[in-house]
């Protein structure tokens, strides 16, 4: 058997394993290391790379922004930022036809300027403003859906873990991918809020509780001035922390002070002095913090070690360059070979994680597509979108999954979030073929 | 049952030891960052040593914390086709659950014993990170660590294959 056909063979083996639950680190590991050993016809070889691999693939200095971004994104979680984000995206919108589902939205946007862990938004946001939005008259479906839908702009909008796993895996700039990541996240924000605002005036069915449909477009106005509504200085308290950290996370990396992991220790340094300030943080919660960084890096940290021996696998194969060769015989050309990409991420999306999605995808597609010269800072974009569309689709997207269970409402089915997330799926959809139409939204700011 | 408790419990208590450790350790990278940060604006100089103490630091919580993850149920897997199946055909889910934990153990095996010479090497040829003169610290504890790791890892799985074990011959105990 060729080398490339065994890599083939390993790649089919890895997603059958991973569907039927086997712990895709393990996979990754345990196959690349069969498949190696196949195609060098030694162990020696194989047992070389899985130690490699285990000790000194994440040794590098920069592996530490993985660790500081997490911790500042569960810091700025306790310290009650995105209840803050939510108050400041309502005192916003809250006078216009689908306001709430528009704050949403934007609260997600701002949040996911201080956060990197898309699971953070999605279950403050469940817990926040799915309540509020039932509360004002929307109905169940379409409040799951936009926090569903908008919890995927954390991982768009910088800082952001799939970004930097991105940026380590190709060997791009963190800093890069962050500034690349702004004009799409905008861009996202912008279609989402479209979404809304059109399907609240010309489909009120399906954003309105039945029972309210005689009313839907007076359910913001009516509600628009209770409890909920702050007067300005109190927005402006909520603001400035959050100013505060932008400047000096993104401010920093792209000033040129900071390197990325000093970006992320800051970061999450001030992110404790304001939970600290606020009084959020007691022993027990910051323990919790802690406990919970600590396992969330550790859980990325060794998918990237595992997916590391697997990238080399598909490197000695040579099944990228096959690829890449058969694609040419069929004249499908870059475009061709971008679609398949785009659509094999999004199936997986549905039944596999974003972090593992590109770590299995990324290496196998990015050889074929080299020879095109492409832009892997752009490419980096097009990725995250395209598994961040997975993540709202059935049977398994992962956003769902958290704000269903999140709530745990027994009114709200999982088949109702996956409804709910449709529209916003489709909006991505929308916005990732303007991206890979027009490079520049998400390159422009790169310098 | 009674003994298959007690060791779960014994191991529980490792591993959160282990858990607590990496917790303790994010936390002084942090700080560490940070402190190089200040000593570079504030003083001109950076903190000897500390690229090399936080660049250790990584695999170290890597390792520390990878029995917990797994233990914990963080360690990421698709688990709707395999918890389907263990609802339907328990007795086929089991089975193929205690497969894939057996290929966990595995691979913490493998790793582990290439872990334990390396470790030794490094020890007594004296490896170390750094800058002679300026800082250096040895090697040794870093890569112990990742034997350590898997070791307790690997543990967690063997427990996980006895409860496999168990649930495929008595399905209700798994429930109860």
């Amino acid at each position: 058997m060729e080398a490339f056909e065994i890599a083939i063979l390993s790649v089919a083996a890895m997603l059958l394993f991973i569907y039927l639950g086997m712990h895709i680190a393990v996979t990754l590991a345990l196959i690349s290391f069969i498949g190696t050993w196949i195609i060098k016809g030694n162990i020696t070889v194989a047992t070389s790379l899985l130690w490699v691999s285990a000790h000194q693939t994440v040794n590098n200095f920069v592996f530490a922004v993985i660790p500081l971004f997490v911790l500042m994104g569960f810091l700025v979680s306790a310290a009650g930022m995105g209840r803050d984000a939510y108050d400041i995206g309502q005192n916003m919108l809250h006078r216009v036809r689908g306001g709430l589902g528009m704050a949403t939205v934007v609260a997600n946007a701002i949040f996911a300027a201080i956060t990197g862990v898309s699971v953070a938004s999605a279950s403050v946001f469940s817990k926040i403003a799915v309540p509020e939005m039932i509360r004002h008259g929307y109905s169940g479906r379409f409040a799951v859906g936009t926090v569903a839908g908008s919890s995927v702009l954390g991982m768009l909008i910088p800082p952001s873990v799939l970004l930097i796993i991105y940026a380590l895996i190709v060997e791009e700039s963190v800093g890069d991918l962050f500034i690349a990541g702004i004009g799409p996240g905008i861009l996202l924000t912008l279609v989402y809020c479209g979404l809304i605002s059109g399907m609240a005036i010309f489909l009120p069915r399906m954003v309105y509780a039945e029972k309210l449909t005689g009313s839907p477009a007076q359910n913001d106005l009516a509600y628009g001035s209770d409890d909920t509504t702050q007067n300005d200085t109190s927005t402006l308290r909520k603001i400035v922390p959050i100013i505060f950290l932008v400047t000096l996370v993104m401010g920093g990396l792209y000033g040129g002070v900071f390197t990325p992991v000093e970006a992320g220790g800051a970061g999450a340094f001030l992110a404790l002095i304001f939970a600290l300030a606020r009084r959020k943080l007691t022993l027990a919660t910051l323990w919790e913090v802690l406990i919970d960084t600590s396992k969330v890096s550790a859980t990325l940290l060794f998918l990237i070690v595992s997916a590391s021996m697997y990238s080399r696998m598909i490197g000695m194969s040579g099944l990228p360059g096959e690829m890449a060769e058969i694609f040419n015989e069929l004249g499908a050309g870059f475009y061709g070979m971008l679609a398949l990409y785009v659509i094999v991420v999004i199936i997986l999306g549905t039944i596999v994680d974003s972090v593992s999605i590109m770590l299995i995808m990324v290496p196998l597609f990015l050889g074929a597509l080299k020879f095109y010269e492409i832009d892997l800072v752009w490419f980096g974009v097009v990725t995250v979108i395209a598994t961040e569309i997975g993540l709202l689709t059935p049977p398994l997207g992962l956003c769902v999954y958290v704000v269903h269970s999140t709530l745990s409402r027994p009114d709200i089915t999982l088949k109702e979030v996956f409804m709910g997330s449709a529209p916003f799926a489709l909006a991505m959809l929308f916005a990732l073929i303007l991206i890979i139409i027009f490079p520049p939204i998400s390159t422009y700011l790169v310098s | 049952m009674n003994i298959l408790n007690k060791c779960n419990s014994a191991l529980g208590a490792l591993i959160t030891s282990s858990n607590a450790l990496a917790s303790v350790w994010v936390f002084l990278m942090m700080l560490g960052v940070v402190a190089d940060v200040l000593g570079r604006f504030l003083f001109n100089t950076p903190i000897v040593g500390t690229t090399e103490m936080i660049t250790l630091s990584i695999v170290s919580v890597l390792y520390l914390q990878l029995a917990y993850t797994l233990r914990s149920g963080s360690m990421t897997r698709s688990d709707a086709a395999i918890s389907r199946l263990i609802k339907r055909h328990p007795r086929t889910g089991y089975t193929l659950d205690l497969v894939f934990s057996f290929a966990g153990l595995m691979l913490m095996i493998a790793i582990m014993s290439m872990a334990w010479p390396k470790s030794i090497d490094a020890f007594e040829n004296g490896f170390y990170v750094g800058v002679v003169d300026v800082f250096t610290f040895p090697d040794w504890p870093r890569l112990a660590i990742v034997f350590v790791g898997c070791g307790l890892t690997g543990l967690q799985f063997l427990f996980f294959i006895v409860r496999n074990l168990v649930s495929i011959f008595d399905p209700k105990v798994a429930n109860s």
